[in-house]
């Protein structure tokens, strides 16, 4: 009683007390406020960056998988390359995803687990035996099973990013090895399981851990606090920036759970610069730095990833190898003495190499103009930054050895030939349509001007099949056989001038059978037949081909005024190749979500835009330049048993030289030229046609046979006059007709050898009687 | 009116093979199983050159399009018949499938030109060629193309008798 009486009176007694009181009342109350406000703010900040914290993707751009069957064309050589552009490396085991090892004839190989769009495969262990240039044998080693059909994992051949630029390839926490979770905890934050962010006694381990060892071997701060660092703060060292760190560590580990703040780490934490691209996430880390996905690295890779942690430019294993590997061989050591690792495989792992794939030897290979054509592709269908952020999958159609195959052969040609000479590149797969490889200028690994979409070229007499073809389409009025007049001709051009064209080699031949015209590349005898057939008629014909044309072409069409690029030459003499139908040319087969969802197909089209009479009478007479015109240069490299056919395109003072032609599998066009259109001094023969004959040499198995329709026989013709003839009279050829077309009037020797024919011969009549 | 009935009488009896599809063809055609001796692993290539090595991958992709097709899911069924077309691109009965399934999957157009482009590859195999004229002229019909059906109803017709069977 008496005590809260003199407290009473005290009270009052001391007037200021209870303001001062009051005051710190207030303040204590506004101090909560702010420090509850403070903490939601925190609290929102952590959230709203942790979980709308999306990475920015790029979109991974992949070539289409190798298909393994026994009967494939390809040689040991050719599977190596196809290999080594997906990354995989020689073992001699070869019994890691991603490896391969060469005995002779054989290769063995095991491939990596993927998902393609339109299923999972499983990593599988092959061994494919090889015989004249094929493939003589699949099978699994050790195991009877003999797979019909393998697909390799395919290369990746780029992606589509934003040019300066965070990289990652996300990894999920299941997909990461168990050691190196295991090394990274113990290294980094043993507590991490049992710790609410902040680890004390973490910062005191560390502490005599370092004191220990001399310098600093852990650090104290725990993976929670590291990615608060890394993810929302800037990176000076003050006590406010400390104290924020932690209470967000902790509010971070409040709202989440531990897999969710693991995954996180692996993939934010920044491990090293590459140019203008900075590598972030153990996932890229681990093809970056070792050409391996990081589900399959071994543990001295995974431990030097683990150790470049601390510091990623100090211990840069490329800059500082020697510090870089003892950090290394300490964090096995930690991760045995912690139970990660035995002892015996991490003294074992400490004797490895760093085995880091050599930056300079062994550069990716860039592929700028197939990725250039791949991403006009996908702009059709998708946002430039869904592209760029959403981590979408594509599967191009690109084909390394093809593409290897065009670069080689474009570079022996052009060897010593003038710096300013260009060229453009395009072989697709005849068939499908697929853009199998693409070169877009003199240096195939530049990403410049592509010339492959984007020079647009005049192309000569690549035209004339399109003239011939209207003809042909008029089959009671023009055969393979029909004479045409080559003597001088004079028309009037687009200013009204006089305009007389002349032959390649300025001379006059009189007539000439229309087959050997076109095989020949005469350009008078062509301008007459495209003005007797009609130059509307012609411009319907490159319409059909897929081409714009124009509504109203002068004479000088005829003979190739038309600007196309390489790409549309190629769709242009696809119809050809596939004998009248049209396939759109496509360089995707296929896009997937970042998770393998599959969004977009690309599909398979066609259409039959020319009968098959008619292409079949024009793909006579292009075999025709291949075997005897213009063409026949390409069989001083390619065997003389692969049928061809194919056109040599030159343009006027030799400004462009153009080959675009085709074998049953592949099809392929080349253009070499100047940018600023000065004269090469090189004709379709003997500049591009080099580079398309070295190419398909390497690519081509198949040769270009086509069935003759039921409605086309083979006549016998006079080259001298265009009638019909007999195979025992001179100056006979054998040419297909359309059936009830073929001339009407016979030479002379074709009557008599006719009737006395079926006369002497008469097995027919005997069989009839009999 | 003769024309619009022959072309329905041709729809039904279309349909009906049709249904039949792909199985029929694979069991007649040239896609059948080689003959790999059973105790040697690993399919070598045989030496005649009737049956290329290739079969067995074709035949393997071409029973997984069927059994895709049967299920209904022709997205998956055509990614694999296009996978070996890559494989083997002039093989009549692997167009000719495609055409079934796009047909089934009511992709008419593409069901024509992919049988046309069969008929292309079916040399003298009258019956595959009778098939395909038979998709051509059931997929024109649909489309409101009577008189093209009904050319193509006659080129079936044609090859039937020709066929002789």
């Amino acid at each position: 009683m008496s005590r809260k009486h003199s407290r009473k009176r005290g009270n009052s007694r001391n007037r200021p007390r209870p303001r001062w009181r009051r005051v710190l009342l207030v303040a204590l109350v506004l101090s909560l406020v702010a420090t509850l406000a403070y903490g939601a703010w925190l609290d929102h900040n952590v959230r709203s960056q942790f979980e709308g914290k999306r990475w920015s993707i790029p979109a991974t751009v992949y070539a289409r998988p190798l298909e393994l069957y026994a009967g494939r064309a390809l040689t040991p050589d050719q599977l190596l390359t196809e290999l080594e552009a997906a990354g995989y490396r020689e073992i001699p085991a070869a019994d890691r995803p991603g490896s391969w090892s060469r005995n002779g004839n054989a290769v063995r190989l095991t491939t990596r687990a993927f998902d393609h769009w339109d299923g999972h495969e499983p990593s599988v262990s092959l061994e494919v035996r090889f015989g004249d240039g094929h493939i003589q044998s699949l099978q699994r080693p050790g195991s009877a099973h003999a797979p019909s059909l393998a697909r390799v994992d395919p290369a990746q051949i780029g992606a589509i990013a934003p040019t300066r630029r965070e990289d990652r390839l996300l990894v999920q926490l299941d997909d990461v090895p168990v050691t190196l979770i295991g090394g990274l905890l113990a290294v980094e934050d043993r507590q991490f399981h049992r710790h609410h962010g902040l680890s004390p006694s973490g910062i005191a381990r560390a502490a005599v851990a370092n004191i220990r060892a001399g310098r600093i071997v852990q650090g104290g701060s725990t993976l929670t606090q590291q990615l608060v660092k890394n993810f929302y703060l800037t990176g000076e060292q003050t006590l406010s920036r400390k104290l924020n760190e932690a209470i967000m560590a902790v509010l971070l580990e409040l709202r989440y759970d531990k897999r969710d703040i693991l995954e996180t780490y692996l993939n934010e934490v920044f491990l090293a610069q590459d140019a203008d691209r900075a590598i972030h996430g153990f996932g890229l880390a681990a093809p970056y730095f070792f050409g391996e996905p990081l589900a399959d690295l071994p543990v001295e890779h995974q431990a030097l990833l683990i150790a470049m942690v601390k510091g990623p430019s100090y211990y840069n294993p490329h800059r500082h190898p020697q510090r870089a590997r003892e950090r290394r061989n300490l964090v096995l050591r930690v991760m045995a003495e912690s139970g990660v690792l035995g002892e015996d495989e991490a003294r074992a792992a400490q004797e490895q190499p760093l085995g880091l794939i050599s930056r300079h030897s062994a550069p990716r290979h860039n592929y700028p103009a197939f990725m250039d054509l791949v991403q006009r592709h996908l702009q059709r269908d998708y946002r430039r930054e869904d592209l760029q952020t959403e981590g979408l999958r594509v599967f191009s159609t690109l084909s390394p050895l093809a593409q290897s195959a065009a670069e080689q052969a474009a570079k022996a040609r052009l060897a010593g030939q003038s710096d300013a000479l260009e060229l453009g590149v395009v072989t697709l797969e005849v068939d499908s349509g697929e853009v199998t490889a693409l070169i877009g200028g003199r240096d195939a690994q530049f990403a410049g001007f592509n010339r492959a979409l984007d020079a647009k070229r005049p192309v000569g007499s690549l035209i004339k099949p399109a003239v011939y073809l209207a003809a042909l389409e008029r089959p009671a009025r023009w055969g393979l056989g029909s004479l045409l007049d080559d003597s001088p001709i004079e028309l009037e051009d687009e200013q009204g001038k006089v305009w007389s064209p002349r032959n390649f080699d300025e001379t006059h031949r009189g007539d000439v059978l229309l087959v050997d015209a076109l095989a020949h590349s005469h350009n008078v005898p062509t301008v007459r037949l495209g003005m007797d057939v009609g130059v509307t008629a012609v411009t319907d014909v490159v319409r059909r081909l897929g081409q714009v044309a124009p509504r109203r072409a002068y004479p000088s069409y005829l003979l190739g005024t038309a600007e196309l690029s390489p790409l549309e030459v190629a769709q242009m003499y696809q119809v050809f190749a596939a004998e009248g139908f049209r396939v759109p040319l496509r360089s995707v087969r296929a896009v997937s979500d970042g998770q393998g969802a599959p969004l977009k197909r690309y599909r398979l089209a066609t259409e039959r835009v020319v009968a098959p009479e008619s292409v079949y009478l024009l793909n006579y007479a292009l075999q025709r330049a291949m075997r005897e015109g213009t063409g026949s240069i390409a069989y001083s490299v390619l065997p003389r048993s692969l049928a061809l056919a194919g056109k040599t395109g030159t343009t006027n003072d030799y400004r462009d030289s153009w080959f675009a032609g085709y074998s049953g599998d592949t099809l392929g066009v080349v253009w070499l030229g100047r940018d600023d259109y000065g004269t090469i001094g090189l004709t379709g023969a003997t500049g591009a046609l080099g580079v398309w004959a070295e190419t398909l040499a390497q690519l081509s198995a198949r040769g270009f046979n086509p069935a003759r329709p039921q409605d086309v026989e083979r006549v016998w013709i006079d080259r001298d006059t265009g009638k019909r003839s007999h195979d025992r009279c001179d100056g006979a050829v054998e040419l297909p007709y359309v059936v009830g077309h073929e001339p009407e009037r016979w030479t002379e020797c074709g009557r008599r050898e006719h009737e006395r024919g079926d006369e002497s011969d008469g097995s027919w009549l005997r069989r009839w009687f009999q | 009116m003769t024309g619009a009935r022959c072309a329905v009488q041709g729809v039904l009896v279309a349909l009906v093979v049709l249904l039949a599809g792909c199985a029929a063809l694979q069991e007649r055609d040239r896609v059948e199983p080689d003959d790999v001796p059973s105790e040697e692993p690993g399919a070598t290539i045989p030496d005649d050159a009737q049956a290329p090595a290739w079969e067995a991958a074709v035949r393997d992709l071409m029973a997984e399009a069927q059994q895709a097709s049967d299920d209904g899911d022709h997205e998956r069924a055509g990614a694999l018949l296009e996978r070996a077309l890559r494989i083997a691109p002039e093989n009549a009965v692997l167009w000719h499938n495609l055409a079934v399934v796009r047909y089934r999957e009511d992709a008419l157009d593409q069901a024509e030109s992919m049988a046309q482009r069969s008929v292309s590859y079916a040399g003298d195999n009258i019956e595959l060629q009778r098939r395909n004229w038979e998709i051509i002229a059931v997929s024109r019909y649909l489309r409101g193309d009577e008189d093209g059906a009904d050319a193509a109803r006659r080129r079936a017709e044609g090859l039937q008798e020709a066929g002789g069977e």
